[in-house]
């Protein structure tokens, strides 16, 4: 645990100049969502916003950085086994989600604008696209490398602002649907989450482990 | 004495460089030269045995066990020194050293803040600053401070000034100093080995030419030196190496009883950078 724990300190480490600037993020979208959008979604769209960004500036950080530095070398080269760096990555991911909630609560809190505090199920739907989005991502990252996943990354994370008001809008139309939705995810949600994460981090380290480094 | 690594069969296939059946074994209070030009599979060979690159077939055992499925416990008693150090280098000394220490379950941290001292390093300086010079001596510093039993280095002196590569060179002899230290040290510069190996490896294009102590090796080549009427049909197969001039000849030899029984030519120690040659050059012959 303690080695895990330098792994995800590690992470930080290569992140630390980034993190101010993202968290003028988290307390600047939800608020630019709050008076330029006016949706019924419970706050759900400018949460996911929020969360999509931050993970993508920190976590494409990250990968640069590994990528410059190759330093996965030296660190294998300790005690430190392939499958913990791969753990590492995916806890720091969760840390990154955990850290944003608490931000945009706290914007949500002090805001003079209104923004909804995010719900249970909002932080869980929010947490599945998440999960679902780098638990396709990561895997690609080991299997592909930095440079390749990166363009994928950036044509998604363009498309994204344009496709989910859409796709948002679609199942407001259908009220019942979408309802339906979210008291289905309140039972399912969470272990759907752990779930799909286990896998992608069982593929990603099962990638890792075979390549050179 | 124990053996302290052994590879056995060795093989990597990377298409166009292969790594054929690589078989050596390193033993306990010894240092290692592992010699070759730029390009003949040290740091391959380095990096197999670390399992940065992953292997086609063969076996590496570290002090008795397979590395395979014991490698958490068997890295706690080696230290790396990479090529080039593959630090992180926006961070700085102390921040690196946060990342590594805690992998290693024997870290002495007043061995490290040792090392760091007599280096001269400032723990808040960025790697990214650090001469190469610097960077080696910090890799070293992270390298020995866990208490290594094996201590592996990819070109440690490469790019560096001959002040401080005599100075590596002290810190490898002062490691040795302890009981049961090993060191296993690839380099191209051969001058080095010169004054610190007692066995010597040279590999050449992914093959393992020979592993002598380098002693037995000196005392069993020689550089020859003489006329060229001393030179025949069966003289010639004497040498590994042969350069002739209009005047003479020199080359270097493994059979030098041979050689002072059969020629009236002059027989001088090489240095291992002449054996070296004239084996790679036999080999690509």
């Amino acid at each position: 645990m303690k080695m895990l724990l330098s792994l995800i300190k590690k992470d930080l480490l290569l992140v630390k100049r980034y993190i101010p600037i993202t968290a003028v993020f988290a307390v600047a979208i939800p608020l630019f969502v709050a008076t330029r959008i006016d949706i019924a979604d419970g706050g759900f769209l400018s949460f996911f916003l929020t969360v999509v960004y931050v993970q993508f500036l920190l976590i494409s950080s990250l990968s640069m950085k590994e990528y410059k530095y190759r330093g996965g070398a030296l660190l294998c080269t300790t005690p430190y086994t392939r499958s913990m760096t791969v753990k590492a990555k995916y806890l720091f991911l969760l840390m990154i989600f955990i850290g944003t909630t608490l931000i945009y609560t706290a914007t949500a809190t002090f805001s003079p604008v209104e923004i909804p505090l995010p719900s249970i199920s909002t932080i869980g739907i929010a947490l599945l696209l998440i999960t679902i989005i780098y638990g396709i991502y990561i895997p690609l990252e080991y299997r592909l490398g930095y440079d390749r996943a990166r363009y994928m990354t950036s044509i998604l994370i363009f498309v994204i602002p344009f496709v989910l008001p859409l796709i948002l809008r679609w199942m407001q139309a259908g009220n019942a649907k979408f309802n339906f939705s979210l008291s289905i995810s309140n039972g399912l949600i969470y272990p759907l989450i752990v779930v799909i994460g286990l896998l992608s981090m069982k593929i990603s380290t099962s990638i890792y482990c075979r390549k050179d480094l | 004495m124990n053996n302290v690594l052994e590879v056995t069969g060795l093989n990597k296939d990377f298409g166009g460089f292969k790594l054929k059946d690589i078989s050596f074994t390193l033993q306990e209070g010894c240092i290692t030269g592992f010699i070759g030009i730029n390009g003949a599979g040290k740091t391959t060979t380095i990096k197999t045995i670390l399992g940065l690159i992953l292997k086609n077939s063969g076996c590496v055992k570290l002090f008795g066990q397979e590395i395979t499925g014991n490698d958490e416990a068997l890295k706690n008693r080696i230290g790396v020194v990479l090529d080039d150090g593959y630090f992180y280098d926006e961070l700085t000394i102390e921040e690196m050293r946060r990342v590594i220490a805690p992998a290693f379950k024997n870290w002495d941290e007043a061995e490290y803040r040792r090392y760091i001292s007599r280096f001269g390093l400032n723990p808040r300086q960025k790697i990214a600053t650090l001469s190469k010079g610097m960077r080696m001596k910090y890799a070293i510093s992270l390298a020995l401070s866990h208490h290594a039993d094996l201590l592996i280095m990819d070109e440690p002196t490469s790019g560096l000034d001959p002040l401080i590569r005599n100075e590596l060179l002290d810190i490898l002899l002062e490691f040795m100093q302890q009981e049961g230290k090993t060191v296993f040290f690839s380099t191209h510069i051969t001058s080095d080995l010169d004054k610190i190996a007692d066995t010597l490896i040279l590999i050449d294009k992914g093959d393992i030419l020979f592993s002598k102590e380098k002693d037995a090796l000196l005392d069993t080549h020689g550089l020859v030196k003489g006329d060229k009427k001393d030179l025949n049909e069966g003289t010639r197969r004497l040498f590994l190496r042969l350069r002739e001039t209009e005047y003479g000849f020199e080359g270097i030899t493994n059979e030098k009883a041979a050689v002072k029984a059969q020629m009236k030519a002059l027989v001088e120690r090489p240095t291992i950078e002449e054996i070296m040659l004239a084996y790679i050059g036999g080999n690509r012959r």
